[in-house]
Formats: C-alpha cells, sequence, structure tokens
C-alpha cells in the first residue's frame, strides 16, 4: 500500500526525464512492435479527409466516467458559491474560472420500467447515449439487458472531427470489472460498445508502437509498406467474399470489422505531430493489486494526455472502473468496497465516499494540469481547446437516482463555452439536451436533436458563449 | 393468529422506527398471510392522513392499525388505540368486492413522526370463484401481462413456472395482485388481479390443480420439428483463439501480450459481440506476432526447406497452405484462395525471402475472417425448407469447439475430407475420442466455471480487515478445490447432477484451505457450500444473500426476474447488532420491492451460515459492535426539562427531582452485554446514582471531577427485546451531564445462532428449508433444476440463448439426461444429436442486408 506514491513518482520522474532526453527527431517507420519513445517529426499525411462541416483543428473531447454517484451535499456547492467551494471540488480550486458544473441536468432517458436492465448497469449505457439499453442476455446488477441502443456523443464527436488523425478515439479505462454491459459508455452505434482498456501497457503500445527513432532505412519501409499493404488487402478482400456468401443478419458484423480494418489504414498512414513526446511507462504492474490503482490511474491520464497532444486523436474517454464497481481504495484507508458505501447512510461511509470522490477531483486536477502546460496554435491552452466532461451512471448512490447528475465540464472547447466559474442551475433539462449543446460546441450546429428524440428539447441555455 | 401476526409486526416496526428516516408516501396495500397491509405513510407534516385500500374479493374482514410511534394514543373515527401492542381494533365489517375504503387518522399534534403504519384485514371467510363469471377482461390483461412469460395457454413459457400451482383463488388473486407482473406489481391492481385469477381458474386451469411441471412440460415440443433455431456467425473466444493457436503452432508460442484483451469469456452470447477497432487491432498484433515465429523457425513448419528457387518455394507454399492452409482455415482452400495467398507470398519472398513469404502467409490467413469467425454456410444441396445441414468440415468445427474450445484436428478434419463425420456410428465415436481426452475436461470445466459464476473467482478481493486470511493461495486452493470436485461430477463413475448438489467435499480439501475445515461438524456437501462460490457470490466484506438468492435463483433454476426499480427508496442504514435478515427485511416488506426479493431473499439467508470466504459460523456475525443510544431511545421523567450541555460534547444535561430516572430502551440480541456510560456532573460533586437493568442494580455511576469518565459494567444479561436501562435519582439532588451510553457486544459474545430456515417457492420443489444442506437436497430433486442444466448446456454449447423453436432440441437433451441419471457424460452425446447441433436455418445470400 506504502510504496504506490513511491511508485507513482517514479513513473513520474522516469516521464520528465524521457521528455527532457528526447531531443532527436525521428520519422515514422512501421514496425510490428516496438518500444517506441520520442519526438517526432511530419511526413506529409498520405490519407486526406473529406469534412463536410466546418472543423476546428484546435478543439478536443474528453469524457470521463466515475461509478456509483457523488454524494450530492458534498459536490454541488451553494448557489452562488464558487465551484470548487464543495468539499469534493475542492481539490480542483486553481481551476476555478475553467470550470462550468451543472445542476438540474437528469439522465431521463435511462428511466423507465419498461426499460431494460438495472440502474447501474442503464446509467453507463444512457449516460453519453442519450438511449437506454437493448433487451439481452446479460445479467448482474439487476438484469437482464443488452448495450445501448445509440451512438455516444463522443462517438458523435469522433466522426465529425477525427478524419484526419490515427485514431478516430481512443478509450482508456482504470480497473475494468464486472459484466457487461457494466463497462461500456462508449458506442459506436446501436450494439456496438467500445472497450475502455485498463492496461495501459496495452493502451501504449496500441497508440505508440508504429514509431520509433530509426528513420535511416527507407528502402526497408517502403518493403514494410507494401506488405503491410498486402497483408490488410488480402484481409480486406476476404472479408467481401465471405460477406457474399453469409446470410443478410450476418453481414453488419463482417461489415464492422472491414470498419476497423480501415481504421487500422488510417492509423498507419497518419503521423503524429512534431515534438510529440511519448510517455514511458515503466515496469508492468498487477492491474488487479487495488494498490496500483492511483499508478495505472496516472499512466491512463498522461497518455491519454500525450495522444492527443501527439494529435493521434482528438476525442478520448476514460472509465474509472466499471459501473457498479466495486473498487476498494486502500492507500486512502479505505477497504470497503465503493458500491456498497454508495448506499451507507452513516456519516462514515459518506465521509470515506467524499474521500473517494475528493481523491478523483484530485486525478483530474492532475490532469488539467497536464492539458494546461501545453500553448497551442491558436494562442489557447490545450485546457482552453478542450472540453473536458466529467460524468457519472447515477446521480447518488444511495437510492439510484437519475436527477442531478454530477456533471463537471472542464475547458472551454476553443472559447465555445461560455465562461467558466459557475453552477448552472437548471430545472429539469433532460441529459440529452446537454449532449446536444455539446455537439454545437464543436461545431455540428446543424444538429437539433441527439439521442432519443422524445428525451430531448433542445440546446440547454446559457452553456455557450 | 391475530396475535402473533402482531407481534411479528410489531418486532419489525420496532426497527424500522430506527432504520426508515423517510418515507416518501403511501403504498399499495398487499396482502400477506391473509391479512390485507398498507405498508410505509409518511404523514410527516399533515394533519390528518387518508388511507385508501382496495378489497379484491368477498368475505368479512376484521381491521385493525397498527402505528409505529407509541406517543400517539387517539384515532379519530375508529376504535381505540391499544398503546400495548400498538393496534387499533375496528368494529368487525362486511366488505363487498372491488370497492374502495379508507380510514382516517387524525393525528392530535404535528410532532409525531409516523414512519409506518400497517392496516391488516383478516380474512374470515375466504369468497369463491362463481363459475359464470364473464373471463374476457381477465382474458385479456392474461394476454398482454402474463402470457409473455408464463405461456399463452399457462403453462410455464420462458420462466418456466406455470400460473396454476393449485393455489385457492384468494391466494392467486394475493399473488398476482401483491407480486405480478414482477418488479412491477402497480401494474396490475386488485380489479385486474381478480380478473386474471378467474381467466386462470375457469379457462386454463386443467383441474388437476397441479401446477409443478414434471420434465414433459418443461420444453412445449409439440411436434418433432427439425428447425434448428437461429444460427448467428460465431466469433472466437479469446479462449479458443489461443487453444486453437497451440493446435496450429505449438505449445512453444506466447500471445497473451498481443491479444485482444476487451473481451472476456464470461457471458453467453458473448462471442457473438461485434469486433470492436480494439479487437481487430488485437488480432493484427498477434498475426504478426505469430508471423515473426514462424519466420524464425520456418523449417518446423514449412513442408520442405528453403531451395533457393523461386518456383520451388512457390510450389511449397502451395503445399503449405492444403496442410497447415486448411486446418486454420477449418475447410479446404480453393483454388482461388490458393492464388489469392501465393500472390502474397510472392510480397514477403521478394522482400525477406522463402521464410518471409510464409510468414506473410501466416500473417494475413490469421487475421482473415475465415480464421477469425466460423461461418457456417451448410450443404446447401440437402437443404429442406427449414433448415440445412452443416458441411462435415463445418460439423467438425462445431465438435471441437464444444469439446476442446479449439479447432479441430487433424482427425476430424481426414473424416470430414471423407464425408463420413456425419455418419451418427462416426459421429459416436468422435464423441468418445473428444470425451476421453484431457482437453475436454479444460473445456467442461469452463462450462461449470461459466455456469457457477467462477471465472471471476481469480479476481475476487476480500476486505484485509474483515478477513486477513485471504490471499492469492487461498483463492487458488479454492480454484484447485473446484476443479477436482467438478472434474469427478463431470467425468468421474458417480457424477450427477443430484451429485453436483449432495456429494461430500470432505475429499477436497487442498491443504490451504485447513481451517476452513477446523470444524469437522460443518456440514459441507456439494456446490453451494463450495468455499469458492460462496467466495465469488458475496461482497468483501460481507456475505450478500441478495447475491446467493439471486444465484439460485437465475443460474440453477434459470427463473429470469426483471431488474430493481429506477429510484429505489434510502435502504436502511447498517444498524449494529442487525442481521442480514434485519437488515434485508425491508425488501420482504416493501411492495416495490417484494414481488421479486420475496423469491430472491430466502433462498439467500440459507447461505447465511457461511460468510464471505464460505467459512461456516454458526453463531450470527455480530461480535464486537458497539450500539450508541441517542436520546430519542430514552425518555425523562420527574427531571427539569433536559438541555444540551454547555459543551461540544453533544451530551445533554439533566436536572433531576426526587425520584427521578432517565429511562431507555434497547432492542438488540439476548445475553451478556457490556453497559457503558460517558458522563460528568456538572460542578465535579461527587456523588453516586443506580444503574438498573430491567429493575435489577447493576451498579452506581459516580464521578468525581467536571470531565466526562466512562463506566462500564461488563456481562449485563439482556433479553432480546424490551429492555429498559436505566438511571435513578432516588433522593432528587442530582444533576446529571451525559454525553453517550453505549451497549457493546463483546468478541466473545454469544450472538444468536444463525437462522438459515426460509420457503422456497414458485418451483416443483416448493418447501421450507433449513439451510443450504436441505436447499441443496431439494435442487437435486427438481425437474426445473435440471431442465435448467440442460439450458445452460445448450447455451455454452451454441454460444446463444435458447428461443422457442429450440424446445424439441432442448427436451431431446432433457430427456437423455434424465434417462442418464443426469449424467453429466449424456449431455456430450445428446446435444451432438438435435437439430440444433447438425443444422443451420435455410437462408439465401441474396437477400439484402438488414
Amino acid at each position: 500500500m506504502n510504496n504506490s506514491p513511491q511508485r507513482m513518482e517514479a513513473a513520474q520522474a522516469r516521464i520528465r526525464q524521457a521528455a527532457d532526453s528526447l531531443t532527436t527527431p525521428i520519422t515514422r517507420r512501421s514496425v510490428l512492435k516496438g518500444l517506441g519513445l520520442g519526438a517526432l517529426t511530419l511526413a506529409a499525411p498520405i490519407w486526406r479527409p473529406l469534412q463536410a462541416q466546418t472543423v476546428d483543428p484546435n478543439q478536443r473531447f474528453f469524457a470521463i466516467f466515475h461509478p456509483n454517484g457523488t454524494v450530492k451535499d458534498d459536490f454541488f456547492p451553494d448557489s452562488g458559491a464558487a465551484v470548487t467551494s464543495s468539499r469534493i471540488l475542492a481539490p480542483l480550486a486553481n481551476f476555478e474560472d475553467r470550470l462550468l458544473l451543472l445542476k438540474g441536468v437528469h439522465m431521463d432517458s435511462m428511466i423507465g420500467s419498461d426499460k431494460p436492465g438495472g440502474p447501474h448497469m442503464k446509467g453507463p449505457g444512457a449516460v453519453l447515449t442519450g438511449g437506454w439499453l437493448s433487451e439481452g442476455s446479460f445479467s448482474g446488477a439487476g438484469g437482464p439487458a443488452g448495450y445501448a441502443n445509440n451512438i455516444s456523443v463522443d462517438q458523435v464527436l469522433a466522426n465529425h472531427m477525427s478524419t484526419d488523425t490515427a485514431f478516430k478515439s481512443l478509450e482508456y479505462g482504470v480497473a475494468m470489472r464486472g459484466q457487461e454491459p457494466l463497462k461500456y459508455v462508449s458506442y459506436r452505434g446501436a450494439n456496438k460498445p467500445n472497450p475502455a482498456v485498463d492496461d495501459p501497457w496495452k493502451m501504449y503500445d496500441r497508440i505508440f508502437s508504429n514509431f520509433t527513432l530509426d528513420s535511416s532505412e527507407p528502402e526497408v519501409n517502403a518493403q514494410l509498406d507494401l506488405e503491410r499493404q498486402s497483408v490488410l488487402d488480402y484481409v480486406k478482400d476476404e472479408l467481401d467474399v465471405l460477406n457474399r456468401r453469409l446470410p443478410a443478419q450476418d453481414r453488419p458484423r463482417l461489415d464492422a470489422h472491414l470498419t476497423h480494418i480501415r481504421s487500422i489504414e488510417q492509423q498507419l498512414q497518419t503521423v503524429p505531430r512534431q515534438q510529440c513526446e511519448v510517455p514511458i511507462l515503466g515496469d508492468e504492474v498487477s492491474l488487479r493489486d487495488a494498490d496500483n490503482y492511483p499508478l495505472i490511474t496516472r499512466l491512463q491520464l498522461d497518455i491519454m494526455f500525450q495522444a492527443q497532444a501527439c494529435g493521434l486523436t482528438r476525442v478520448s474517454s476514460l472509465m474509472f472502473c466499471n459501473a457498479d464497481s466495486w473498487q476498494t481504495f486502500p492507500w486512502l484507508g479505505i477497504d470497503e468496497e465503493h458500491h456498497g458505501l454508495s448506499h451507507n447512510l452513516d456519516s462514515g461511509s459518506i465521509q470515506k465516499l467524499v474521500d473517494i470522490n475528493v481523491w478523483y477531483s484530485e486525478q483530474l486536477a492532475y490532469f488539467l494540469d497536464l492539458l494546461d502546460s501545453v500553448p497551442e496554435a491558436n494562442g489557447l491552452s490545450m485546457l482552453d481547446n478542450s472540453l473536458v466532461l466529467c460524468c457519472n451512471e447515477i446521480g447518488q448512490g444511495k437510492n439510484h437516482t437519475h436527477e442531478d447528475i454530477p456533471w463537471l465540464l472542464a475547458g472551454s472547447a476553443a472559447g465555445r463555452l461560455r465562461p467558466g466559474g459557475q453552477m448552472l442551475e437548471y430545472g429539469d433539462e433532460p441529459h440529452n439536451n446537454l449532449m446536444l449543446t455539446l455537439l454545437h460546441a464543436f461545431g455540428m450546429n446543424d444538429e437539433s436533436s441527439f439521442g432519443a428524440p422524445e428525451h430531448c428539447t433542445g440546446p440547454l441555455s446559457g452553456l455557450l458563449a | 393468529m391475530r396475535h402473533s401476526r402482531s407481534l411479528t409486526v410489531r418486532t419489525l416496526l420496532t426497527w424500522l422506527v430506527l432504520a426508515l428516516s423517510q418515507v416518501a408516501y403511501a403504498q399499495r396495500s398487499y396482502v400477506e398471510d391473509n391479512n390485507l397491509v398498507v405498508p410505509r405513510i409518511d404523514v410527516e407534516g399533515y394533519g390528518a392522513l387518508e388511507l385508501t385500500f382496495r378489497i379484491g374479493y368477498d368475505g368479512q374482514y376484521l381491521f385493525w392499525l397498527l402505528r409505529a410511534d407509541q406517543t400517539s394514543e387517539a384515532i379519530a373515527n375508529s376504535g381505540v388505540f391499544n398503546p400495548q401492542d400498538l393496534t387499533i381494533a375496528i368494529d368487525e365489517i362486511e366488505l363487498p368486492t372491488g370497492e374502495l375504503y379508507s380510514a382516517t387518522l387524525q393525528l392530535l399534534s404535528q410532532d409525531p413522526f409516523i414512519t409506518f403504519v400497517v392496516i391488516e384485514a383478516e380474512q374470515l371467510n375466504p369468497g369463491q370463484v362463481d363459475p359464470g363469471t364473464d373471463t374476457s377482461a381477465g382474458a385479456e390483461a392474461y394476454a398482454s401481462q402474463c402470457a409473455s412469460c408464463h405461456g399463452v395457454d399457462g403453462s410455464g413459457g420462458s420462466l418456466p413456472i406455470p400460473v396454476n400451482s393449485g393455489l385457492s383463488r384468494v391466494d392467486l388473486v394475493d399473488i398476482i395482485e401483491t407480486t405480478m407482473p414482477l418488479g412491477n406489481p402497480d401494474n396490475c391492481d386488485a380489479q385486474c388481479a381478480a380478473d386474471i385469477a378467474d381467466y386462470i381458474l375457469l379457462e386454463l386451469s386443467d383441474g388437476s390443480g397441479g401446477g409443478s411441471s414434471g420434465g414433459e412440460s418443461l420444453f412445449s415440443c409439440t411436434a418433432p420439428s427439425n428447425d434448428p433455431g437461429p444460427t448467428a456467425l460465431a466469433r472466437l473466444t479469446p479462449l479458443q483463439y489461443k487453444n486453437t493457436v497451440r493446435e496450429l503452432f505449438g505449445p512453444g508460442v506466447n500471445l497473451d501480450q498481443a491479444l485482444p484483451g476487451g473481451l472476456s469469456d464470461q457471458e453467453v452470447g458473448k462471442a457473438l459481440a461485434d469486433a470492436s477497432q480494439f479487437d481487430v487491432e488485437g488480432y493484427r498484433a498477434a498475426a504478426a506476432e505469430l508471423a515473426e515465429y514462424v519466420e524464425a523457425r520456418v523449417d518446423d513448419y514449412a513442408p520442405c526447406a528453403d531451395s533457393g528457387s523461386g518456383a520451388a518455394a512457390r510450389q511449397c507454399a502451395t503445399q503449405f497452405l492444403e496442410s497447415l492452409g486448411t486446418k486454420i482455415y477449418r475447410s479446404p482452400l480453393a483454388a482461388s484462395d490458393v492464388d489469392a495467398l501465393l500472390t502474397l507470398f510472392d510480397v514477403g519472398y521478394d522482400s525477406g525471402g522463402y521464410a518471409r513469404g510464409m510468414a506473410l502467409l501466416i500473417e494475413a490467413m490469421m487475421q482473415a475472417p475465415r480464421f477469425i469467425y466460423r461461418p457456417e454456410i451448410g450443404n446447401s444441396l440437402l437443404a429442406d425448407e427449414t433448415a440445412v445441414p452443416l458441411t462435415d468440415y463445418e460439423l467438425a468445427s462445431r465438435l471441437s469447439f464444444m469439446f476442446w474450445n479449439q479447432g479441430p484436428d487433424d482427425e476430424l478434419l481426414a473424416l470430414a475430407e471423407e464425408g463420413r463425420l456425419n455418419l451418427d456410428s462416426v459421429l459416436a465415436e468422435q464423441v468418445l475420442r473428444l470425451s476421453n481426452d484431457p482437453r475436454a475436461q479444460e473445456s467442461f470445466l469452463d462450462f461449470f466455471d461459466i455456469w457457477f459464476g467462477l471465472t471471476g473467482l481469480e479476481w475476487v478481493e476480500k476486505d484485509p480487515n474483515v478477513f486477513p486470511a485471504w490471499d492469492d493461495i487461498v483463492s487458488g486452493a479454492m480454484r484447485e478445490q473446484a476443479d477436482g470436485f467438478f472434474s469427478d461430477i463431470l467425468f468421474g463413475p458417480n457424477g450427477s447432477l443430484n451429485a453436483l448438489f449432495t456429494t461430500p467435499l470432505d475429499g477436497y480439501a487442498p491443504t490451504a484451505l485447513d481451517d476452513w475445515y477446523a470444524d469437522a461438524s460443518t456440514p459441507r456437501d456439494g456446490l453451494l457450500t463450495l468455499p469458492a462460490l460462496l467466495s465469488v457470490h458475496s461482497k468483501p466484506e460481507e456475505s450478500f444473500p441478495i447475491y446467493r438468492g439471486l444465484f439460485v435463483r437465475e443460474q440453477l433454476f434459470c427463473h429470469q426476474l426483471p431488474p430493481p426499480p429506477d429510484d429505489i427508496g434510502d435502504p436502511p442504514p447498517p444498524t449494529a447488532g442487525m442481521t442480514n435478515r434485519d437488515r434485508y427485511a425491508q425488501h420482504t416488506l416493501d411492495p416495490g420491492c417484494q414481488s421479486c426479493h420475496a423469491q430472491i431473499d430466502p433462498l439467500g439467508f440459507a447461505f447465511e451460515n457461511f460468510d464471505a470466504t464460505g467459512r461456516f459460523h454458526e453463531f450470527e456475525f455480530l461480535g464486537g459492535v458497539t450500539v450508541t443510544l441517542e436520546a430519542e431511545d430514552c425518555e425523562f421523567s420527574n427531571a427539569h426539562d433536559p438541555t444540551p450541555s454547555d459543551d461540544a460534547s453533544g451530551g445533554i444535561y439533566i436536572d433531576f427531582e426526587a425520584g427521578g430516572k432517565l429511562s431507555c430502551e434497547y432492542d438488540g440480541a439476548a445475553g451478556p452485554h457490556d453497559i457503558s456510560f460517558t458522563f460528568k456532573r456538572p460542578g465535579g460533586v461527587t456523588r453516586s446514582m443506580g444503574v438498573f437493568v430491567n429493575d435489577s442494580k447493576v451498579g452506581v455511576l459516580s464521578a468525581s471531577s467536571n470531565e466526562f469518565v466512562t463506566v462500564t459494567f461488563s456481562n449485563v444479561e439482556l433479553e432480546a427485546e424490551n429492555n429498559l436501562i436505566e438511571i435513578r435519582d432516588t433522593e432528587g439532588t442530582r444533576q446529571l451531564d451525559i454525553d453517550k451510553l453505549e451497549i457493546g457486544v463483546g468478541s466473545d459474545f454469544p450472538a444468536p445462532l444463525v437462522d438459515a430456515s426460509g420457503e422456497l417457492t414458485g418451483t416443483d420443489v416448493d418447501g421450507s428449508f433449513t439451510g443450504l444442506a436441505d436447499l441443496s437436497v431439494m435442487l437435486g430433486e427438481s425437474e426445473t433444476v435440471r431442465a435448467c442444466a440442460t439450458r445452460q448446456w445448450f447455451r455454452h454449447v451454441m454460444q446463444r440463448y435458447e428461443v422457442p423453436e429450440d424446445d424439441c432440441s432442448l427436451k431431446d437433451i432433457n430427456d437423455a439426461f434424465r434417462q442418464s441419471g443426469d449424467k453429466f457424460e449424456s449431455l456430450r452425446s445428446a446435444i451432438v444429436n438435435t437439430p440444433a447441433f447438425r443444422f443451420r436455418r435455410v437462408f439465401s445470400s441474396d437477400e439484402e442486408a438488414p
């Protein structure tokens, strides 16, 4: 338990050291696996996007999910008070004027006895989709249910914004356990969940392994490019041939597979921005040991930050555990599991819930600090160019309420949001309205509805600049 | 009956007063034990309260009201409130069916906060169903609200619970109104319940009155059918992927790092989920790693050595594709396949020679959909209008993935090539061969692990403060124990469904679990008592009856319960000294919870002898807790109004008069307690006051300074409830500043015996039980549990849930299972012989994609 902070320190030190020593410019080279690191110079992107709607290339989107609800009294400040005057949000005081807190925005779309799934299942299926879970066979926290019935807002934004990046979006997790579909907030479409990968070393390989320092063998690179493309062409042809032999019902599965192959091609054909620093992770540690949770958190936040700083994507999401999480927090002296605590009413349990959420606020502060440290081409910091949306599967754990989801917005999406430093109190708005407002913040002004239309009455007033 | 009923309710009330801080509204009445109960009426802030309830059937009723608070004594427009048993008697009245009645409670003051009011109606003469009753409304209501689960004819349907279990009309109405539709009983009110009950009794009843379903009626296979049910395109699970790679390339390959990590093997239907971007990238990384592996040792895999000649190399590659290529794709390659792959070979050959060419073939084929997925097209020449038989190669794959969780081996492929695999005799031989291979053991253990939810055992964590002994060695030993036991059940001579539930586990006790077996008298028989199972279906810090009950209901009976409501009320906070049964009592009182939890919780309580790591406890775990009595638990008499202490302690200052008393009531558990008082004497004068427990003096409180001191009286015997703890000032000259009154339960406190008794309902083996020993026997005798085992097996092999069209296949499997004496080995050949396994539905590849 005690060495986690030290490990974290060590990892941070390694990251700083690596950043200092990375002065060698490198070029892209496709490799099969690698432990790449370094700053990268640009080659001309091969693949060029066709863009229908206006995209501000400086804008970025992050969604951060927390489980099991918050403690309302300690999360929401008094009306008119500073956002960070509440106990839970206090660690974010340095970012007071960059934060917007929403109250009175309810997750209506998850509600209804005709909608499958228990409350902890319904929440993650609805929170970014504005929809609900389909019928399905997953039991668990109150099942049965399937996956969400709608595309999530991050994926709509990814389709819109990440047309020229290596990854359309990247989904991170920390300690993802539990049954389907508790583990997903990001959906490419109905029944198409994006897994949140909770292994930073896997995420690292996935994101950065195609880059190394070696640029000395252009002929080798050309040959590798040809091999690689030949293999992918073969796989694409095979998908096409098989697709024509299968019943119609199976074809969407192979079509989805084909889309992913094309995304791989896009990854291979785009390159990171120059001066991209790649984090160094250090030795792998056990993903299941609760003591490692802080370290994994830091590494995932670092990778999520760097992948965007490197221009590899413009849309990311991170799940702090699956919904209904049973995570323990031994480094905070909390050995009870989170979900159980969230149903307790005694002051000791509530203090522990506050402690957990304060810790999460500290992690957010760390992440916002990273974003704020990067000045970008339009003169704003990376934080100002970003919109970081913090969300939860429910409002409070003890009664599974869908009301007053603890929405917290950081950054301004390159000036599209109103100035921060306040809590916006709404009467009773469905969260689809928030999602729709987000689309508008990212230039999708033609959109008039999001998610289930019966739960969308129009954009939230007063949220945009 | 009236008396005992009242006592029960009174006990519940006592803790509910302490437990419920607020209840939002009056809830629907329900009937229990022929009593009509209107629970939970919040009258805070109201001067008067109107209770409205419906009577669903004819009869005479006796009413009385019960109130949770003990202070208010008068009720307007009603009988006399009796503060002793908290009842209000109402004169006997006659009520015709279907009318609305209300009772009015007039509160005398705003102060009392009634958290709980119970209205009970005792039925004096049960009503009868009139044969001439019009059932059209009932028929309509049944069709819309019941048929989807219970079947249109009431025979069971998907649940499978038949609607008529020989209940009286009264009981039937009760059950429907209070529990149906499951999870949402508000959708069917008293009238609706009465209509449906009449419909069931008059139109659906076969007159036998027996709803206990025999094996015959569990699957409604009315006419033989070769409909194989839906066939969806399966994708290899991670385990299947890994095992298949081992079969293809030998045990030396380790792809753990490269494999897609987003999928678990746990859930049925998971193999059918669409591949995610992350999965597809994982396939690519794994294929690349394999290619590199093969390139480095190409001689081990290629059919001939590198001769240095391009033409010879191509010839070799062709041979390679015919042998290993066939095995990778699990079917022979067409000439066009070979051509396309040779083109790829050339690319690799040009850049890196023979080995590179071979490697590129591997890299491409291992990413191809024919490897990643399991396409089943069937032999269209032999199709009828419903079904098309699988090709021999497809059959080889099904067998191999079912028995070994991997692609087919050379023998299966050879039989497929000869076209003989579909012959019944050949198939039977292969079933035997595959069964007897160690790989089958792994795959069938996998079946049990998934069925019983044990795949997550390695991830289970326990609260080290509560279970310091828990570590990887212990969970590893539990895994070893479970595997050993399951292997004998699956493959041993005495292995059967009944043995699964009743075999003594003494023979399966790894050294690391010695402490679990320290008490030789611990009854530990069968699956339910397996420490691995008990640990998985628990919380980190405590046992959790809900999950355990759900496990029995959903996994062993295959009953599908609906989810809990969206916004549940505030749960009772855990009060020290409460058993789990106490804590979850609200589940079975609150109509919103009751309909489902009445089916879940009693089964969970059967497990209460076993803690969250599966250790046996004869006594309730209440050790080491301390109860702090609050001021509201106490009364003052002959004292000036108590005021808050003049410091920040939160204590109360009391100035007694002659005969002054502080009296506190305590309900807990019978046995010796430590009782401690934290107090001071304002002014610091040494004086003592007597402490009495249930009228016996246990000691005196004495303080000599103005500082708080704590005085403890040990081993004070307390009753289970209604203990009166008093501080008496006989002279009336004393002041007391009391901060805390704590009632501690020492670690050696003889807590009450665990109550693991309960009642199993809604099954074919209904009855009362005490603990897991009884429940296990009942499960082992249940036709429904057998049918559920059949269903689970079907789901596991077919990787999908069953549909009504599968009923004939299921019936065949279930019959074979039963006839074998419920031997699990019989399931293997039984499923292989079903239409579901041998056929797929016909389709046209020209149809439009949805």
